[in-house]
């Protein structure tokens, strides 16, 4: 990988990243000859099913084993196989400034996981793209398949600091709004704002036809309350002051947020969206591997 | 009621409770904030968790500093009692020797005898260190004086048992106000007032001003409950007409006196000149108020002193009264011209021509020496026909300087007269035409509010003049300022009066004879006509009344010695600031620097009224902290007081309210979050 220094991206990191492929779910739509199954018919060697001659065929497509066994003209089809079009979408509000049980803030660890993410795309010749949102879209870079391309979006990513208040349904909605073929769209972000609001946005791109992986940035001291005894917290986002006896609401509170996982988890998966929960304690790679 | 501390070293930490506040304050503020991703997993546990957290943060706060300062309380041991604790009690028993006092309990005994008692019975309970006084509520002279704070307990209970019953109304105001000066120098812990009173209404409801009260004090008062009330008759009010008094002429006295609730039956007693006594019988319905006049006969000049008391009643503390007065040597009438002039007017004036039956003697003159016979007699009443009095010269300014002296001067017509002649204009009134209606004419009163008719007035105050014909008149114009006394029915006047200097100017516009009038035969005639030689005056020579229990009417400064001729007779001296207030009807004199002031006192007419107050609060104690008990008998009232001294010790209570102070704000911080 010759993508530059990064801070998001070391060049260990990169190497570790070498032979990581990503897979997607549902056929897509690429420019280009490519790993990734299209929902168009093409050339590869992927046979997709028989289809009755009809005059303009060429005659060569004709599977005459199957004319000699039922005396009717078919032709075999093959399924296309075409690059990604994939937008690693970075959630960049106020939120995500937190950290208590990790080594990196929500923010740096999805920043990092995003460049990861970019590189495997990168590698395995799909096309990258870049988008950080709050409430809206914030910084919009293009897909890039060569790895020069890569180094502007590394950049983007090591610009990126916590500000703003989130609203994912709007900034998805908004992309969804700009992609014109079926493509993989990676969401990270910490997801902190009602389930049912994030899947509005999240089903906006399922009905568009694209793939959609959800990368649930959380924070060990989010998971299970960490602050003890009396507390008096500050809400990053708005700034609101609340008081509170940790000891006493740690169970409701450690409840409510399994609760909110679950609901957030079953949506994902009535859109077909991969869910997956990533804890900011673990080396990013691992949960790029699991992606592969 | 009363809180006493222990140790009041702990009262003064009490600002320590207010530590939690302080410390929560002071912690709150140097505490950072913890960032935090989100609180919507807070709210999705509770929407208004915060606003809850804040209330219940000052709940807990408020309990734990209810919580210090309810141990800090406990600690300082406080007592709560009606009065002060522990240490040396000093006590003021007030004994209440007003006139209701004199009332039988349904034992048969008097009031004052069982406040008696019942004031030994609580001297009984004091401790030998401790100290007593005695005050009165009626300064009684007669009453030895007992008003100090003191150990001697026998000469307390002597001094005690030495109250005589009064007939004055008690000053319970100024009572309390001497008890408390008492105990606030007192050097005791515990500050007691014992007031043994019937709470009559006529002196307790009284509201008194606000008097401070010192700390540790308790009043207690012990309503002694009278019996049935007695059938009692109330002398109200003794009072002599507004006339000058003269030797051998009747005096009628009027009594007003007023049965209570029930029909009275009794003897009014006076006695007159001399010790001369007279009694009258006297029946009222029940509430029935009444006017007995008393007839008095002076048969010589001087001073008199007219004692008046009922007997026969049930309660004797409202029944005596008296009246001082001085009685005058007969006066002369002096008549300026000759009898024939005058018709009728000599006899009515003194009848039989002397002075024996009515003190006024006749004197006739020549009215051109006048000025002597006015200077030789000094006449209450001058008489002069129009005809003998020119409108100026030195009759008319003879007359004249001695009306302004106070004379009285009468100018009427001589029955001779037909035609008027020009009088003296500062008579007020001119005289016009005679005149001799056909049928005549019919003589009435023009004002008849005017004191001149007031002995002729009924019982409803209407004036009875009766039927009087006039046949001849000489109509009169009265000048501004003159008033208009006697006249016709069509408004024109005969009679006017006038004021000049200090004296009277009437001018009359018929001759007092039968031809003119049938006035002179009627028996109005001779109450009108001596009314106006001797009514209507404010002569010297009346002694102030007041009614027992009050003040002096004037107190001169200086020292004084005061004395009565009552029962006990009175012999006081002192500084006339100390003076007590005259106790009893009679005659009471204060001798001092300034000259010997006599005062006729009666007995306060309200003590008759048996009205009284309950078990409530005294209007006559307001501000002081005080409770009332009915007494019943010696023991329980010192069984009471002893009670009563004991107290409650509040340690306990103070100590379970701190720790359920504790418990609810162990409650309050460590809630029991739903599902949790």
């Amino acid at each position: 990988m010759n993508a530059g220094p990064s801070q998001r991206l070391s060049a260990e990191m990169a190497e570790r990243l070498r032979d990581f492929t990503l897979t997607v779910r549902r056929p897509v739509s690429g420019p280009r000859q490519g790993l990734h199954r299209s929902p168009a018919y093409g050339s590869s060697v992927e046979f997709a099913e028989y289809r009755e001659y009809a005059p303009g065929d060429p005659p060569g497509s004709i599977d005459w084993a199957v004319y000699a066994r039922s005396d009717k003209y078919m032709v075999r089809r093959y399924l296309e196989e075409t690059n990604l079009r994939a937008w690693v979408m970075l959630d960049t509000s106020e939120s995500l400034a937190f950290r208590q049980a990790g080594r990196l803030t929500k923010l740096d660890y999805a920043a990092t996981l995003a460049a990861g993410l970019l590189l495997v795309l990168v590698n395995q010749g799909d096309s990258a793209a870049l988008a950080t949102f709050d409430s809206d879209l914030r910084v919009v870079l293009p897909g890039t398949t060569s790895h020069e391309g890569l180094v502007r979006h590394l950049a983007a990513l090591d610009a990126v600091t916590p500000a703003g208040q989130g609203d994912i349904e709007h900034a998805l909605s908004t992309l969804a709004d700009r992609l014109e073929s079926r493509s993989l769209v990676i969401v990270i972000s910490d997801f902190l704002e009602p389930p049912e609001k994030i899947l509005r946005g999240l089903w906006r791109l399922h009905h568009d036809r694209h793939s959609v992986i959800v990368l649930h940035v959380l924070d060990a001291g989010e998971l299970t309350l960490g602050a003890e005894g009396a507390a008096e917290l500050r809400e990053l986002e708005t700034g609101a002051r609340m008081s509170l006896e940790a000891d006493t609401l740690r169970t409701a509170y450690n409840r409510e947020v399994q609760r909110y996982l679950e609901e957030l988890r079953l949506g994902c998966g009535a859109c077909l969206a991969d869910y997956h929960l990533v804890d900011t304690r673990l080396p990013v790679e691992d949960h790029i591997l699991k992606l592969a | 009621m009363t809180f006493l501390v222990a140790h009041p070293f702990f009262l003064s930490l009490l600002p320590l409770a207010l530590a939690p506040v302080v410390f929560h304050l002071f912690f709150r503020i140097r505490r950072k904030a913890v960032a935090f991703s989100t609180f919507m997993f807070f709210q999705r546990i509770h929407p208004r968790l915060s606003a809850r957290r804040k209330l219940r943060d000052w709940l807990i706060l408020l309990l734990r500093t209810l919580a210090v300062a309810l141990l800090l309380m406990a600690l300082a041991g406080p007592l709560w009692t009606s009065a002060g604790h522990g240490g040396r009690t000093a006590a003021v028993l007030v004994l209440d020797n007003s006139a209701s006092m004199s009332r039988r309990a349904e034992s048969g005994e008097l009031l004052i005898e069982a406040a008696k008692n019942a004031a030994e019975a609580a001297l009984a309970t004091l401790d030998p260190g401790d100290s007593a006084a005695l005050v009165l509520t009626v300064r009684d002279p007669a009453a030895p004086e007992a008003g100090t704070l003191g150990r001697d307990r026998n000469a307390l209970r002597a001094s005690l048992k030495a109250v005589p019953p009064t007939e004055a109304a008690g000053n319970p105001a100024d009572a309390l106000r001497l008890a408390l000066a008492q105990l606030a120098t007192a050097p005791a812990a515990r500050r007691e007032i014992h007031v043994f009173t019937d709470l009559q209404e006529n002196e307790w409801a009284r509201p008194a001003t606000a008097i401070a009260a010192p700390a540790g004090l308790a009043i207690l008062f012990h309503r002694l409950v009278p019996g049935e009330p007695p059938p009692n008759a109330t002398l109200l009010a003794v009072s002599l007409p507004h006339t000058r008094r003269l030797a051998s002429r009747r005096l009628p006295l009027s009594v007003r006196v007023r049965a209570g609730g029930q029909p009275a039956s009794f003897l009014l007693n006076w006695t007159e000149d001399g010790g001369r006594p007279g009694a009258v019988e006297v029946r009222l319905a029940a509430d029935e108020e009444k006017a007995v006049i008393l007839p008095l006969a002076p048969r010589a000049p001087g001073s008199y002193a007219v004692p008046v008391w009922i007997s026969g009643d049930g309660f004797e503390g409202d029944n005596r009264a008296i009246t001082a007065f001085d009685v005058w040597p007969s006066q002369a009438i002096l008549f300026l011209g000759p009898r024939p002039a005058f018709g009728f007017l000599p006899a009515a004036l003194a009848p039989g021509g002397n002075a024996a039956l009515s003190g006024l003697t006749p004197v006739f003159a020549d009215p051109a020496e006048a000025t002597a016979a006015l200077a030789r007699t000094a006449p209450l009443l001058a008489v002069i026909p129009w005809t003998r009095l020119p409108a100026a010269g030195t009759l008319s300014d003879a007359l004249k300087h001695y009306v302004q002296g106070g004379g009285r001067l009468l100018a009427l017509p001589d029955p001779a007269t037909s035609a008027p002649n020009p009088i003296p204009a500062w008579l007020g009134a001119e005289p016009g035409a005679v005149e001799a209606p056909s049928g005549g004419a019919r003589l009435i009163p023009l004002d008849k509010d005017q004191p001149l008719f007031d002995s002729l007035r009924d019982p409803a105050g209407q004036v009875r003049l009766r039927q009087i014909q006039v046949r001849r008149f000489s109509p009169l114009a009265p000048a501004p300022g003159s008033i208009p006394l006697l006249g016709l029915e069509d408004g024109r006047a005969l009679l006017t009066q006038r004021t000049e200097g200090a004296g009277r100017v009437f001018v009359c516009g018929l001759a007092l004879d039968g031809a003119w009038s049938t006035w002179p035969l009627k028996p109005g005639f001779l109450p009108l006509v001596q009314h106006l030689a001797l009514g209507d005056r404010s002569d010297p020579g009346v002694t102030p009344s007041i009614r027992a229990g009050d003040r002096f009417p004037v107190m001169p400064a200086g020292r004084g010695r005061l004395t009565a001729d009552t029962v006990p007779p009175i012999q006081w001296q002192g500084d006339t600031t100390q003076i007590p207030v005259p106790s009893r009807s009679g005659v009471w004199t204060l001798e001092c620097a300034t000259g010997t002031i006599h005062v006729a006192v009666s007995a306060d007419p309200g003590e008759g009224r048996f009205v009284e107050l309950g078990n409530g609060p005294v209007p006559a104690a307001q501000g002081l902290p005080h409770t009332v008990e009915t007494f019943h008998s010696a023991r329980e009232l010192a069984a009471k007081i002893r009670h009563t001294r004991q107290g409650t010790r509040l340690f306990h209570p103070l100590l379970i309210a701190c720790l359920l102070a504790m418990l609810a704000e162990s409650l309050l911080a460590n809630p029991r979050i739903k599902g949790a």
